[in-house]
């Protein structure tokens, strides 16, 4: 039952690593799906796996220590399906969509700017590589894309190295580079952190306006609640590698279930709200020792002991909106049933 | 909260020469602070707020002269009379330590990765020789339930920490020697954010058990308002306004403040797509502001005047608390941070 | 301080310490060290070479390296056998006497192996005496022949007729101990020089990196040859062996200097050193308290790569004649019995001490990568 707008779709995805203190498993059986030019956003705290589920879309899970375990990535190509964690994270397919149909931004652009070339270069080189572009053609279309992102005087700064640019022109570079061969699907691992407010706002209006431009999906994950509330149409909830609640953007802030949501947004500092803040007690576990029952459990106010011991199971709130949490069932499936 | 004042700066300047060549002559300076007058009044939380590079980790630092200032006076009251720091010996220095204190931003770097928790939180007290081994360790152990760390964390080392157990710690080391003032640089800056909520929470607990006086130095404006009373805001190694923060979330008057407010994200859906202010432009280099007013580069609302004459920090109408350094603050009309916040709940 | 007492809200969330064990530092180092075959193996084999070379020489050694054999000179290597000429199996390894002729036309000892006669090999026999570790007189050895005096050369003799097998555990006392002295006084210049100059930068910083510099620009040899030459002749090998050990040490420390320089350097700009200096810690306190002990594992680090640079430096002045002087051994003084080529084409065995100065350098080489590995993961 593919939906004809169907861009992505995750299946019980796990993504493994093997370290020194043993196996551990960043992304734990996560599902979801994205439509062509939806964005979807990936919030949660450091270590919940958001960042791994992003660099899996791509392949580009660290190996040797990491590997994807379980689980499928359907990428729809032209109405096609590409089973992704199929394709060999090196060979030529993946590189093929890697950077022309599938694009990523980072936090640090730095380090995903090589310095020993011109930002020019670099675009130009993505440019050559996909599009079988000339070198004056793919010049033009650089200057046209830091023009597009907001750099001014660009085709003056299109001969600059990176260090030339501020920390926001710097990503602006590098989501003109992202974004010139048009992609169908932008993974945007916290772009945004380690900017100031006013860049921050400035980059998040130029991502919304890019990609109501070329109708992309932008997958934007980040730990701030309110940047994705800002962002994104819908939104997933990650927890210790899973996903513990997905809702489209009103529901996750007007309606949360899942008693992690709810403490989250309790525990923003809010301009104007005066009542003491609610802290979540404990810390998030370490995804080496991770509880029994639902990870969450050892934190949650209303854990019970059904949740000490078993793993919750998914509910549905009602359309797009779904809860992995027992009380969800306990207060509402049960009472109907 | 009385309004006696604790410590008070002017002038304060510091600037880092940038050397160039074999010779390493130095080519000029960077301003990183520029000018700098306020006041931390007895009990109170001052926020100082600005965005990376506009001087406020640098004016933390040099008040207590962790960094020495190139220039101005930092007067600190100690039983009534006002001693001026910046001309303390040796020994005066070491006794002035006592009274203030800082929490650094970076729970990670801030702790010595070699030193268990009873050697990082006991150094102030060793530092000063107070008490013996036995009756340190003692105090360390109060004050670790003070923070809300258990005594059996008393031998473990950083790294087997979280982020916000290891800011605990760090806290808990500012505590030990009793001060009057703890200065806190982006001390939740680096935290999750149900971590970062404990934090905030006990930093309140201990202001009022203890009496405490912060300085509080962050980017983030919504901590800056749950936590302060009054704010600065600083831009280019300026300050740019100064008020309580009633006056500066509904009533702004540098037009800086104002694309500050606009900035914020709000995790909701906006009335109308125009209602965000976006500030164009990027902060010019410290190196080499620009003449006049340091922020004419990126104002929409700047004029020739503003290109020329620099402005000084004055009183707000009728406000002796509220000082703005805009040559338009009379005629400016400033939208709030509730012009900005106005969401559109209908389509919930 | 009084005693403090404050009535916690519940919201700050005590964070508990029970859920979960943490690996200790130690642990995981040790186990990131395990995975390392090569430096496990490097920590056997230098185990077993001080134990049999710099601990009991002595025991393990069948002939005193000092003894000469008139009549065994130049004598090739012994090998031991199960199996004799007939192809009968043995269960106790044996080895043939031989017996020199001198070769009147070309004046070299000619060797011929009696296979008549089976000098068997025993453990635990009695041999020339000695005091085991300096402390108590036995003449227990852990292999030898049932006569002591009929000649066992495992590794064949010198020109003088000396067993080299012994010589080899001898010389291995001195090279491999010279490593050890030179490093701890290298250490300790280089600790020196390197904190104080990364602590203090400005005038100190300058003096120290200029001298560094200056020292390693010196070519090495001709500087060493130099104070080789200067030192008296009548010191016992004792005096001279430290005398090398020093030699050696003043112009190494260069290397921990500068790196120890640039690690301190980020230290100091760490926030535990701001906390520290806003607590009102003195430089002495932060120096010793929070600089020497997180240097301590790059200390450890460059200690362990620049042994087998002091073992090859010394193996270099004694090669020269400008190092350990005969009686006294080393590798390098037996390496100089290998100087010529004639030597090298009949006698190859007198090559056997390179082997070891090989082995001795390799094994400390794995084992500083090894440990390097286990501490910071992150460098390569």
């Amino acid at each position: 039952m593919t939906e004809p707008n169907r861009l992505v779709e995750v299946n019980d995805l796990e993504v493994v690593f093997d370290t020194v203190e043993g196996r551990t498993h960043a992304v734990n059986g996560v599902s979801f799906s994205m439509d062509a030019g939806e964005t979807v956003g990936i919030v949660g705290e450091s270590g919940c796996g958001k960042s791994v589920m992003s660099l899996a879309m791509l392949q580009l899970v660290p190996r040797p220590h990491g590997k994807i375990a379980r689980g499928s990535i359907i990428y729809y190509q032209r109405g096609k399906a590409v089973e992704i964690t199929k394709l060999n994270p090196t060979g030529k397919a993946m590189r093929a969509l890697r950077g022309n149909e599938m694009a990523m931004i980072f936090q640090e652009p730095m380090t995903s700017l090589n310095p020993v070339y011109t930002i020019g270069e670099q675009i130009m080189e993505v440019l050559r590589l996909h599009q079988k572009m000339d070198n004056t053609r793919a010049k033009q279309r650089a200057i046209e894309m830091l023009e597009k992102v907001g750099v001014p005087d660009a085709a003056q700064r299109v001969e600059e190295y990176p260090h030339q640019f501020s920390g926001g022109m710097r990503q602006r570079a590098m989501i003109a580079m992202a974004l010139s061969c048009t992609p169908n699907l932008l993974v945007a691992d916290e772009p945004t952190t380690a900017l100031d407010v006013t860049i921050e706002a400035q980059i998040l209006e130029l991502l919304a306006e890019l990609q109501r431009d070329i109708n992309m999906a932008v997958l934007f994950i980040s730990h701030d609640l309110k940047v994705i509330g800002e962002i994104a149409d819908r939104v997933i909830v990650m927890y210790a590698g899973w996903v513990v609640e997905e809702a489209m953007r009103e529901d996750i802030f007007q309606n949360p279930q899942h008693p992690y949501t709810r403490s989250l947004l309790a525990a923003i500092p809010r301009i104007g709200r005066r009542e003491r803040l609610v802290s979540i007690p404990g810390r998030v576990p370490s995804l080496s020792q991770l509880p029994p029952g639902c990870f969450f459990a050892p934190r949650c106010p209303a854990a019970t002991d059904q949740c000490r011991r078993e793993e919750p199971q998914v509910f549905t709130v009602n359309q797009g909106h779904t809860v992995k949490c027992w009380n969800y069932w306990d207060k509402e499936v049960q009472k109907t049933s | 909260m009385s309004t006696e004042t604790l410590m008070r700066v002017s002038n304060l300047k510091k600037y880092f020469p940038i050397r160039k060549g074999v010779l390493r002559r130095v080519a000029g300076h960077v301003k990183a602070v520029d000018d700098v007058s306020f006041q931390i009044r007895q009990g109170e939380t001052l926020g100082m707020v600005g965005e990376s590079g506009c001087g406020k980790s640098t004016t933390g630092r040099s008040i207590i002269r962790l960094i020495e200032p190139t220039a101005g006076s930092v007067k600190y009251r100690t039983a009534g009379q006002e001693e001026e720091i910046t001309h303390f010996n040796k020994t005066q220095m070491k006794a002035f330590r006592q009274r203030v204190q800082m929490v650094f931003q970076d729970p990670f770097s801030s702790l010595d990765p070699r030193m268990s928790v009873r050697d990082t939180v006991s150094e102030p007290l060793f530092v000063h020789r107070m008490g013996s081994q036995k009756e340190r360790t003692e105090q360390v152990k109060e004050l670790l339930q003070t923070v809300g760390l258990s005594v059996t964390h008393l031998n473990r080392f950083p790294h087997q920490f979280s982020g916000g157990q290891r800011q605990r710690i760090g806290i808990a080391r500012a505590l030990a020697l009793r001060p009057e003032l703890i200065i806190c640089d982006e001390a939740v800056s680096a935290l999750d954010v149900s971590v970062q909520a404990q934090i905030l929470n006990l930093l309140q607990d201990l202001q009022s058990e203890f009496g405490l006086t912060y300085m509080f130095i962050a980017h983030d404006l919504s901590v800056i308002d749950y936590i302060s009373d009054r704010i600065v805001v600083m831009y280019l190694g300026k300050i740019v306004e100064v008020a309580t923060k009633q006056q500066l979330y509904d009533n702004p008057s540098h037009p800086y403040t104002e694309a500050l407010l606009g900035a914020i994200p709000i995790g909701e859906k906006r009335v109308g797509e125009g209602k965000r202010l976006l500030l164009g432009g990027t902060v010019p280099s410290p190196a080499n502001p620009p003449p006049g007013c340091t922020f004419h580069t990126r104002c929409p609302y700047a004029a020739d005047i503003c290109r020329q004459k620099e402005p000084v920090l004055e009183s707000v109408a009728n406000s002796g608390d509220h000082q703005a350094a805009c040559h338009f603050t009379t005629e400016l009309e400033l939208k709030s941070f509730y012009d900005f916040s106005q969401v559109d709940r209908s389509g919930a | 301080m009084e005693p403090t007492n404050v009535q916690l809200r519940s919201d700050h969330g005590f964070e508990d310490e029970a859920t979960e064990t943490v690996l200790s530092q130690r642990t995981v180092r040790f186990r990131r060290f395990r995975r390392n075959r090569l430096a496990v193996a490097a920590v056997i084999v230098l185990a077993v070479l001080y134990l049999v070379m710099v601990a009991f020489p002595e025991f393990f050694s069948n002939h005193f390296y000092q003894t000469h054999h008139a009549d065994y000179v130049y004598a090739p290597p012994q090998i031991p056998r199960f199996v004799d000429e007939e192809g009968t199996f043995h269960l106790r390894p044996f080895v043939y006497p031989i017996t020199s002729e001198l070769d009147m036309e070309t004046f070299n000892w000619v060797y011929t192996t009696d296979t008549s006669q089976r000098n068997h090999i025993y453990f635990f026999t009695r041999g020339y005496s000695y005091d085991l570790l300096g402390l108590f007189p036995t003449d227990i050895h852990f292999f030898g022949l049932e006569d002591p005096e009929q000649p066992l050369f495992l590794f064949g003799t010198d020109r003088l007729g000396r067993d080299v097998f012994s010589r080899i555990l001898f010389g291995g006392r001195v090279s491999l101990t010279v490593g050890l002295v030179g490093v701890f006084l290298t250490i300790i210049i280089g600790s020196f020089m390197g904190t104080m100059s990364g602590y203090f930068s400005g005038p100190i910083d300058n003096a120290v990196q200029r001298l560094a510099e200056v020292l390693m620009s010196f070519p090495s040899i001709p500087l060493w040859a130099a104070l080789g030459a200067a030192l008296p002749s009548g010191w016992t090998p004792l005096q001279n062996f430290f005398a090398i050990s020093v030699i050696l040490s003043l112009r190494n420390w260069t290397g921990l200097a500068r790196e120890l320089r640039g690690k301190v350097l980020s230290f100091r700009e760490s926030e535990y050193t701001l906390a520290a200096k806003c607590v009102g810690a003195s430089h002495l306190h932060i120096i010793v308290r929070h600089m020497i002990p997180n240097s301590m594992s790059h200390i450890i680090v460059i200690s362990t790569l620049s042994i087998p640079f002091m073992i090859l430096a010394e193996t270099s002045l004694s090669f020269l004649g400008l190092g350990i002087q005969p009686p006294s051994t080393s590798w390098g003084v037996l390496l100089q019995a290998a100087q010529q080529v004639n030597v090298v084409l009949e006698q190859p065995w007198l090559l056997l001490p390179g082997i070891f100065v090989v082995i001795a350098v390799l094994s400390f080489n794995f084992l500083g990568d090894g440990i390097r590995d286990a501490l910071d993961p992150y460098s390569s």
